[in-house]
């Protein structure tokens, strides 16, 4: 999967978290998060792996975090990602 | 079973789906449908499928997208793939509930699939709808729904919606399942949400939705098997059990005659304390 | 070294500040002493009245290096601090220490004033906004020093803290002194945290906007404190000062969480004839206290007093004869102060009688149950309400820990975890109140009930309150969280967290 478009999923609610996506040569993941200090790493991680798992290798995300635990996450990666390779 | 009290919870907010954790209502129903909009039903999906990783999928149903949507059979994957106890399939007809079972049947475990009854037509074809699948366990009164199609006004009292209460009520003793009444929408009037459930049970329903976590005590205090109705159904079972080892089929009871259907129901309000006994906290 | 509950405090702090590490809620007691308080004596035909600042400044021999006191009750609507320091900066002071109860976002102005050496230390109970943001940041080169609100009366008495001119808001205020926080256009009701101040303080000076002939028809600070009235424009914005806006929480959660607080009330056999109660301003607590007053309403309770910030649902509960007194040290909406103003039971108390340690008794010690929150609590129930997660001060006691060791039964309310961040955590970013003063923590996932508890578990439990192990709360949480990371220090101080008995309980550092 590629992403060919730009889109987003997600909110700006408590425990949800906002990703914003658009075509880019290589893989680029801008994170701000409100618990950056006490779980920066774990939120990354579940990113990349989720990104990994979708055999995604280039795009630019930007994600905004209002404390989202690792399903949300995941699960806001997957449907943004969907969403940026859907066909126009 | 689903119990006492069913919540409805939206499949597309992360909040209320780690809330959710934390109540005890006896069965939760996660809502791809009227709580989540048209563009986001992807993203409820998604989201509901990462939550239900962690959760405890015993008394877990979802509802589904109805089959007049776009949307049921990628639910209907989600449902497959998460484990969930049952499926709660919105403005139910017989059509709808065979094709469902027809699906999920090939997933060789048992599922539970609650009809929501919530047209004029669901009323009148109640029988047919339960009849038309071994799976379903019980139904579900959407009054809302309902009231539109009817043309009617839906009042706090509900005598609109007296005649679908009763038939329902009565084709789901008919047929041994549950029957769960329609939400009470307005979450801040407990006592208007009390008198609801004490009429709903008194019409037969075994159990009430719910919209908000709020009402779960409520509901679950109204349908919960009360202790001196155990402690006579209790007496019952060991009289009865008395009597057959004597060798005597109709006994009575502080002189009231114990027959077969008295018996039977005292078995059922047993099996129902059994597992919906403690009071939700 | 490490203190009674394992906190690491550096010794040259202690060294520093003359100070003793925490030993235990009730393990330390100074010499318990009133200090000799120096005075000018106000001679018969003599007035009160000065035209500015300036002019007080002058007449009380201001100068640098000096501390100046202020009280909180105008909280984000407070002009006055400003308004002082502006004059203070004006006439070229520098070195000042600014003792005041309590900062709020509407004293950002103070940043610039440190940045320019004008103030060069902090005590205070509470800090909020810009001012705890840059505290947190490594501002100040001194330490901040934050004390519960009974602990700042009680290093005031003790002559301990040194307050050369007190500063104090006057809602309404004669021309001899006389002060009343209930009536003007700035009415804030209790006057409660500035009652010490004014008795304690080498000089006192009142600004007020009301002013009014000789006498105020009702005293709250009287004459014999007070050293100078000044007539201002206005001492602060009525929306910031009784904002009124706290609701009972609608969140079906917090809601949950409130009820199960009242029933551990209730299952622990405190609701009877003579219930004394508290409970905080935020939606959760208010939630609890209005799940306790129908429990009193069905079990017909007349309570002895209700205590604390008062509320319009503890106003409420007075006049429904639910409580036969109020004690107020604050009042939090127009409600509260119209019924200070009127109603004799509902007594204003000063925040000394209220919750100073080292008096013959503190009005907390007649509590029976007090409700409190935590911005986290760990696994040995010690309570943080100073720090966020992310080691920022936000917070502060205030009377959190002066409750907590006063009352029979401390009930600690809160969500198990905010967003991702867990509340019961293994070892909370600061420590402001003991754990073994916390009898109960209620959440949502369960309740635990301190070990030293026994009785009280064994009562919830057989009535079949879903009571669990703390540590099993931990886990939940860091189940659903994941385990968090630890904070890095940088390795200075930047506050210095005492207890009420003035030991040094925990210190804050600065953190990456």
């Amino acid at each position: 999967m590629k992403i060919m478009k730009e889109a987003m999923a997600g909110s700006l609610e408590s425990s949800d978290c906002l990703i914003m996506v658009k075509p880019s040569e290589k893989l680029e993941i801008e994170i701000e998060s409100i618990v950056q200090k006490r779980y920066g790493k774990q939120i990354r991680a579940a990113i990349e792996e989720t990104l990994d798992e979708m055999g995604i290798t280039s795009g630019y995300y930007k994600v905004q975090d209002k404390g989202a635990i690792d399903y949300c996450l995941r699960a806001r990666v997957q449907t943004v990602t969907r969403r940026g390779c859907e066909e126009q | 079973m689903i119990g006492r009290s069913a919540l409805f919870i939206p499949a597309s907010s992360p909040s209320m789906i780690n809330a959710s954790i934390a109540f005890r209502a006896d069965t939760l129903i996660f809502d791809l449908e009227d709580a989540v909009s048209i563009g986001e039903k992807d993203a409820a999906r998604d989201l509901l499928d990462g939550a239900l990783g962690q959760i405890e999928k015993k008394n877990l149903f979802i509802r589904i997208n109805p089959l007049s949507s776009a949307f049921w059979r990628a639910d209907i994957e989600l449902f497959l793939k998460s484990g969930s106890q049952g499926i709660v399939l919105p403005k139910a007809t017989p059509g709808d509930v065979k094709s469902v079972s027809e699906i999920i049947k090939q997933s060789n475990r048992e599922i539970s699939v609650v009809p929501l009854i919530e047209t004029a037509r669901g009323v009148e074809e109640i029988t047919d709808i339960i009849q038309c699948s071994p799976l379903v366990s019980g139904i579900l009164f959407g009054a809302e729904d309902y009231c539109l199609s009817m043309g009617v006004k839906r009042t706090k009292e509900g005598r609109e919606i007296a005649y679908a209460r009763a038939r329902l009520a009565n084709a789901a003793h008919a047929y041994g399942i549950e029957a769960m009444d329609t939400p009470f929408t307005n979450a801040d009037d407990a006592e208007g949400l009390n008198k609801d459930a004490v009429l709903a049970k008194s019409l037969g329903f075994s159990g009430k939705a719910a919209i908000n976590p709020r009402q779960i005590d409520v509901i679950n205090k109204t349908f919960s098997v009360e202790a001196a109705e155990l402690e006579q159904a209790l007496r019952i079972i060991r009289a009865m059990e008395e009597a057959e080892k004597s060798g005597k089929g109709v006994f009575s009871l502080d002189r009231q005659m114990i027959d077969a259907p008295i018996a039977q129901r005292a078995r059922k309000l047993i099996k129902r304390a059994q597992i919906w006994g403690e009071m939700s906290c | 070294m490490l203190n009674a509950i394992g906190r690491e405090i550096p010794l040259d702090i202690l060294k520093r500040l003359k100070k003793e590490p925490f030993q235990g809620a009730y393990g330390y007691a100074e010499k318990s002493l009133r200090k000799e308080v120096a005075f000018n004596i106000v001679w018969p035909g003599t007035g009160k009245l000065v035209n500015s600042i300036s002019e007080a400044l002058v007449k009380a021999k201001f100068k640098d290096g000096m501390s100046i006191s202020f009280h909180h009750h105008l909280r984000n609507g407070d002009y006055v601090l400003n308004m002082v320091l502006e004059e203070i900066a004006r006439m070229g002071f520098r070195d000042i220490t600014v003792l005041a109860s309590g900062i709020f976002e509407c004293h950002e102005p103070l940043l610039a004033h440190i940045q320019n050496g004008v103030v060069s230390g902090i005590h205070t109970n509470y800090m909020v906004g810009p001012v705890a943001r840059a505290v947190s940041a490594g501002i100040l080169d001194k330490p901040v020093i934050m004390r519960s609100h009974g602990g700042r009366d009680r290093a005031i008495e003790s002559g301990e803290l040194k307050i050369d001119i007190a500063f104090i808001a006057a809602p309404t205020a004669d021309i001899y002194g006389n002060i009343d926080g209930t009536e003007g256009p700035s009415a804030c009701g209790s006057l409660g945290y500035a009652f010490s101040d004014a008795k304690y303080a080498g000089k006192v000076i009142a600004l007020t906007d009301n002013l009014v002939s000789y006498p105020v028809s009702r005293i709250s600070i009287d004459q014999t404190c007070v050293d100078y009235v000044i007539k201002v424009d206005s001492i602060g914005d009525r929306a910031g000062i009784v904002s009124g806006t706290t609701r009972i929480t609608r969140d079906p959660v917090g809601l949950k969480i409130a009820e199960r607080a009242a029933r551990v009330i209730e299952t622990g056999g405190y609701l009877q004839d003579g219930f004394s109660f508290q409970t905080g301003a935020g939606s959760l607590s208010l939630a609890v206290a209005s799940f306790v007053r129908e429990k009193m309403r069905e079990k017909k309770i007349i309570g002895s007093f209700g205590l604390g910030g008062i509320t319009e649902l503890f106003v409420d509960m007075l006049q429904e004869g639910l409580f036969r007194t109020l004690f107020d040290t604050q009042c939090f909406d127009l409600k509260s102060v119209e019924s200070l103003r009127n109603n004799s039971r509902h007594q204003e108390i000063s925040s000394s009688m209220y919750s100073n340690p080292f008096t013959k008794g503190a009005v907390v010690n007649n509590l029976d149950v007090v409700i409190l929150g935590a911005t986290e609590i760990d696994t040995d129930f010690n309570v943080n309400v100073t720090t966020g997660s992310d080691g920022r001060i936000m917070g502060g006691s205030g009377g959190h820990c002066d409750a907590a060791a006063g009352s029979k039964l401390t009930i600690v309310v809160t969500n198990l975890m905010r967003a991702r961040m867990p509340v019961v955590v293994e070892r909370v970013t600061t420590v402001n109140t003991p754990g073994e003063n916390i009898g109960v923590l209620v959440t949502e996932y369960g309740i635990a009930v301190n070990p030293a508890n026994e009785d009280l578990k064994k009562k919830l439990s057989d009535n079949r309150l879903p009571v669990l192990d703390i540590k099993e709360l931990k886990r939940i949480a860091y189940n659903i969280c994941g385990e968090p990371e630890n904070l890095k220090s940088k390795g200075n101080t930047i506050a210095v967290v005492e207890y009420r008995d003035g030991t040094i309980i925990d210190v804050i550092p600065q953190f990456e």
